[in-house]
């Protein structure tokens, strides 16, 4: 199961979306505690942190937690935009928009969790609705500015 | 003494004929029937500087907990410009009146409608700055496929309706675009099968400038998943209202060249670049298709020039995704039916599947 003591809006979506991911998806949801299971992520969204931890059938999101051995520094903003494909998740690693710092071996072991995460969540019936909270969540966040060179509204990949 | 008015008795006929083959089918699985229905109303508008893409989609969701409620529907609307924008929006099940059995469809505050011989279109997109408003009035007969298979146990039923005439208005942004008399293409696909089966297709279909050009033509080609098999082909030829020649199988010769390297996409809903980045892609950059039998000749060239891609997940396989390309660019075509000979430019779509 997935269970979460974090306050802020991002965290709050990532808890309710691990528990869909388990109850509509779970055999994709195991596999992510698999690929996962003993990884610790500090995650930083703007002004609101909380802490990742998975084991084997279960995700946590906590608000406090011991020194993890990755950290995710990103905002509201850059979320949005990877969301709506204006800005890929390599670009957004590259250009430091998306900071993630930690061993190799943890860091890929993200990626391949981040992988099942997402095919699991396109498949589940209630992950429409979350996507547009989170969406909501990371727009009013945002600062306003310019759209990224090259890129224009939507979903352009260029 | 009475006077003939074949343009005037053509549309008569199609006003009786395509509510009868046209309507919205519904998924069996609302009655307690078979699942895994998929359904599409699918315009093409060729509005002089834009090219508009519509697409009212009913599909069940494989992982719907209640098969009864499993229908999920979703508009896409896309417009070239310079390049692709546009979206893909999905509605929840209040917001989704469908009448099965008519062309009546509400999505949001997007409809489709058909009545007296039009087909009334009304699309706004929540996420993106692009409405549209039409009337599509159809002026060549459509052809019906009924239960073409697919793959083993899966078929896709067809009625395309190859030309119709479109007015009305198209706002992007802050400008709005008339649209008087442009050229037109429909079709309507329903049938059961699941992404990421063993079937792949590739559909092409050309809309010149003026909507009075006598000729019209769609090409279709269904393979095996890793195509490489091709199960049918078919080439269709419509002239003055009415389809005048088709080719199958081995009339037609299909030659793919090069290599297409998008300098951008669109991808289409935009959270599936996540399991889709980068912009490689096997697609054709230019497409040939030739025909020489019976005395008739056709020649087709299709030169690939900006990329959408609709992205699902693959149904059969849990990691998998289903990529629709939408690839647009120009079409050129000559040849001689019956003894008529014909030239055609054009804006083109070509569609194709790769998962």
């Amino acid at each position: 199961m997935s269970s979460s003591g974090t306050e802020g809006p991002v965290g709050r979506l990532l808890t309710e979306s691990f528990q869909a991911l388990a109850r509509e998806q779970p055999a994709q949801h195991a596999l992510m505690c698999e690929q996962l299971q003993g990884h610790t992520v500090e995650v930083c969204v703007g002004a609101e942190r909380f802490f990742l931890g998975f084991e084997s059938g279960g995700a946590r999101v906590e608000s406090t937690g011991p020194a993890a051995q990755a950290l995710l520094v990103t905002g509201r903003g850059v979320l949005a935009d990877v969301l709506d494909a204006r800005l890929s998740l390599t670009r957004a690693v590259l250009t430091d928009a998306l900071e993630v710092v930690g061993p190799l071996a943890s860091l890929m072991a993200l990626h391949e969790g981040l992988v099942t995460y997402v095919h699991g969540a396109v498949r589940c019936p209630s992950f429409p609705a979350l996507l547009a909270r989170l969406r909501a969540v990371c727009r009013e966040g945002a600062p306003a500015g310019p759209p990224l060179r090259g890129e224009s509204h939507g979903s352009r990949d260029g | 003494m009475s006077r003939q008015d074949p343009h005037g008795a053509l549309q008569t006929e199609l006003a009786e004929l395509l509510p009868r083959l046209d309507y919205f089918r519904r998924s069996p699985a609302r009655l307690g029937g078979r699942g895994g229905h998929k359904e599409w109303q699918y315009f093409l508008v060729n509005a002089g500087a834009a090219h508009l893409l519509i697409n009212f989609s009913l599909q069940d969701d494989p992982w719907a907990a209640d098969p009864r409620r499993a229908e999920v529907a979703r508009l896409t609307v896309l417009v070239r410009g310079d390049a692709w924008e546009g979206g893909m929006e999905r509605f929840p099940e209040s917001e989704v009146h469908v009448l099965p059995g008519r062309i009546d469809a509400r999505f949001g505050a997007s409809t489709l409608r058909f009545e007296q011989g039009r087909y009334l279109l009304a699309v706004c997109l929540r996420e993106h700055a692009l409405s549209a408003e039409l009337e599509l009035v159809p002026t060549m007969r459509p052809l019906l496929f009924t239960n073409h298979p697919l793959a083993p146990g899966e078929q896709l039923s067809w009625v395309v309706v190859p030309r119709l005439e479109a007015r009305g208005t198209v706002t992007l942004g802050s400008r709005t675009h008339r649209v008087d008399g442009a050229p037109a293409y429909h079709d309507h696909n329903w049938g059961h099968f699941r992404w990421g089966g063993d079937f792949s297709w590739e559909w092409a279909h050309a809309l010149p400038a003026d909507a009075a050009h006598p000729w019209s033509a769609v090409f279709a080609r269904m393979t095996d998943r890793r195509r490489t098999s091709v199960r049918y082909q078919s080439l269709f030829l419509w002239r003055s209202g009415g389809a005048v020649r088709t080719f199958r199988d081995r009339d037609i010769r299909v030659l793919h060249h090069g290599h297409f390297q998008p300098t951008r996409r669109l991808t289409v809903p935009p959270e599936m670049a996540l399991l889709t980045p980068g912009l490689a892609c096997d697609l054709p950059a230019r497409t040939e298709l030739s025909v020489a039998t019976g005395g008739d000749s056709f020649h087709l060239q299709f030169a690939a020039e900006e990329l959408a891609q609709v992205i699902t997940p693959g149904e059969r396989e849990p990691r998998t995704v289903s990529v629709i390309n939408e690839l647009s660019g120009r079409v050129v075509s000559h040849g001689c039916i019956g003894g008529e000979p014909f030239e055609l430019e054009a804006t083109g779509v070509h569609e194709l599947i790769r998962d």
